[in-house]
C-alpha cells in the first residue's frame, strides 16, 4: 500500500483515526528531534521539548489548513517550542554548565577535559544569541536550509539573512576566543 | 570584492555551499586579503567543532519511545482535567444553566414548582437526560468525534477543541499561522519582528 501524504495523514486524524496523527509523529520526530536538540543543546531537554511540540501539534492539527506544508508548518512550531524552552531554562542552564566543568574536572584527562570544556563554552555561546541570529545559524547551518525558503518564512532579504548569519557565527567565535583565552 | 561584501559569503564558502560564481569572487578576494584568509580559517575550526556537536545521537530505542510517551502526555494531560461526562457536556450544561437563568427572570416561579436548586439538579441529571434536556445536539455532534478520541478529554482540550473547530464546526477565522504555539510567551521583540507568523494570537492554549 503506498505511504499517505501528511496532508491525508492530517485529514485522516481529523475523522478521527488516530494513526493518521500516530504515522505523522514517526514521520516527523527525528527531524523534530534534531531542531530541539540544537537549540536546547542537551538530550534530555531536546526530549522534553519533542513531547512538548507533538502534543502541541494533536491539539492545533484540527486547525491546520494547508495554507503551508505541512513540514513548514511543524517546523515553526518545533522552533518556537523549543525557543520558548530555552529561554525558560537559560539562567538554569548558565548554572548547570559552569556545575558540570566543576564536577567532570576530577574524573576526565586532560584533552577530554579540554574538548568537553570546548563543547560546552561553544554551547553557551550559542545559547547567548539574541533568537533572531539563532534561529537564522539553526536553519542555515544545521537543517541547510536555501535563502530562498529562509527569506519567505521569516520575510527577510536574503542579503539580509546572509550578513545575519554571519554576524552570529562571528559572535560565537568571538565568545569561545574570549572564553577559552 | 570588498572585505565587507566578502563577509556574508564566507560561511557558505568555506562550508562548501556557494555557487561556482561565488566562489570564484571569493576566492581572488582571500588570495589578497589576509584578514579575511584568517577569519575563513577560524569560520573552518568553528565548523568542525559545531560537527562535533551533532555526534552524539540517540539510541534507536529513543525513536521507538517518543510515540508512546506524548501518548502519556496527552493521557496525562485529559486525567488533570474534568471526568469525560463533564467535558463532553460541559457546554450543554452551562447552556442549560444560562437558560434557566433567564427563565426564571423572566418568569419567576412561585410556590412549589419552583426547585430552588435548579442548576444544582441539572448537574446531578445523567448525561444521556441532561443531553435531551438542554437539547444542544448540534453542539454535542460538532464535538463528538473530538471528545471520542482517548486523549482530548480534558477541560483545556475542550477549549481546544471549541477554538479548532470554531462553534458552529466550521473553524476558526485566520491561516494556519495563527494555530502556532507558544507566540504569546514569547516577547522578544527581534524574534517577534523576524517571525511575523508567531505574534499570532495563541489559540492552542
Amino acid at each position: 500500500m503506498p505511504s499517505r501524504t501528511d496532508l491525508e495523514l492530517v485529514e485522516a486524524f481529523r475523522n478521527g483515526d488516530l494513526t493518521g496523527f500516530n504515522e505523522l509523529v514517526g514521520r516527523h520526530q527525528e527531524r523534530v528531534y534534531w531542531i530541539a536538540r540544537r537549540v536546547m543543546g542537551k538530550h534530555d531537554d531536546a526530549a522534553d521539548v519533542v513531547q512538548d511540540v507533538f502534543v502541541r501539534m494533536f491539539k492545533a492539527l484540527k486547525g491546520f489548513r494547508g495554507d503551508s506544508e505541512f513540514s513548514t508548518w511543524l517546523y515553526r512550531i518545533a522552533m518556537n517550542v523549543s525557543l520558548n524552552a530555552i529561554r525558560a531554562k537559560r539562567v538554569k542552564d548558565f548554572i548547570r554548565y559552569d556545575d558540570t566543568i566543576e564536577s567532570r574536572s576530577e574524573e576526565l584527562p586532560d584533552a577530554e577535559l579540554l574538548r568537553n570544556e570546548y563543547q560546552t563554552v561553544l554551547e553557551r555561546a550559542i545559547q547567548r544569541l539574541p533568537p533572531k541570529q539563532k534561529l537564522v545559524f539553526m536553519m542555515r547551518y544545521y537543517d541547510e536550509m536555501p535563502y530562498e525558503e529562509m527569506a519567505k518564512l521569516l520575510k527577510k532579504s536574503v542579503g539580509g539573512l546572509k550578513a545575519n548569519y554571519f554576524h552570529a557565527l562571528k559572535k560565537v567565535q568571538e565568545y569561545v576566543r574570549k572564553e577559552m583565552g | 570584492m570588498r572585505c565587507r561584501e566578502v563577509g556574508p559569503e564566507l560561511p557558505d564558502f568555506v562550508g562548501g555551499r556557494s555557487d561556482e560564481e561565488t566562489n570564484r569572487r571569493v576566492s581572488g578576494h582571500l588570495d589578497e586579503c589576509p584578514a579575511c584568509t584568517r577569519q575563513a580559517q577560524e569560520l573552518r575550526a568553528l565548523f568542525v567543532r559545531l560537527d562535533e556537536r551533532e555526534a552524539w545521537s540517540p539510541a534507536e530505542a529513543y525513536w521507538t519511545s517518543i510515540l508512546p510517551r506524548v501518548h502519556r502526555r496527552l493521557e496525562e494531560n485529559a486525567a488533570r482535567g474534568l471526568p469525560q461526562w463533564t467535558t463532553r457536556f460541559a457546554l450543554p450544561v452551562a447552556a442549560a444553566i444560562v437558560l434557566a437563568a433567564a427563565v426564571i427572570k423572566i418568569a419567576p416561579p412561585t410556590g412549589e414548582d419552583y426547585p430552588a436548586n435548579f442548576s444544582v439538579l441539572l448537574e446531578q441529571l445523567p448525561p444521556d437526560e441532561l443531553q435531551r434536556v438542554t437539547d444542544q445536539q448540534a453542539v454535542s455532534e460538532i464535538l463528538q468525534p473530538v471528545l471520542e478520541e482517548p486523549s482530548a478529554t480534558s477541560s483545556d482540550d475542550l477549549e481546544d477543541v471549541k477554538t479548532i473547530l470554531g462553534e458552529d464546526g466550521s473553524g476558526p477565522a485566520g491561516t494556519d499561522a495563527e494555530m502556532m504555539t507558544g507566540a504569546e510567551d514569547w516577547s522578544d521583540q527581534d524574534a517577534g519582528q523576524l517571525l511575523p507568523m508567531l505574534e499570532e494570537r495563541d489559540t492552542s492554549n
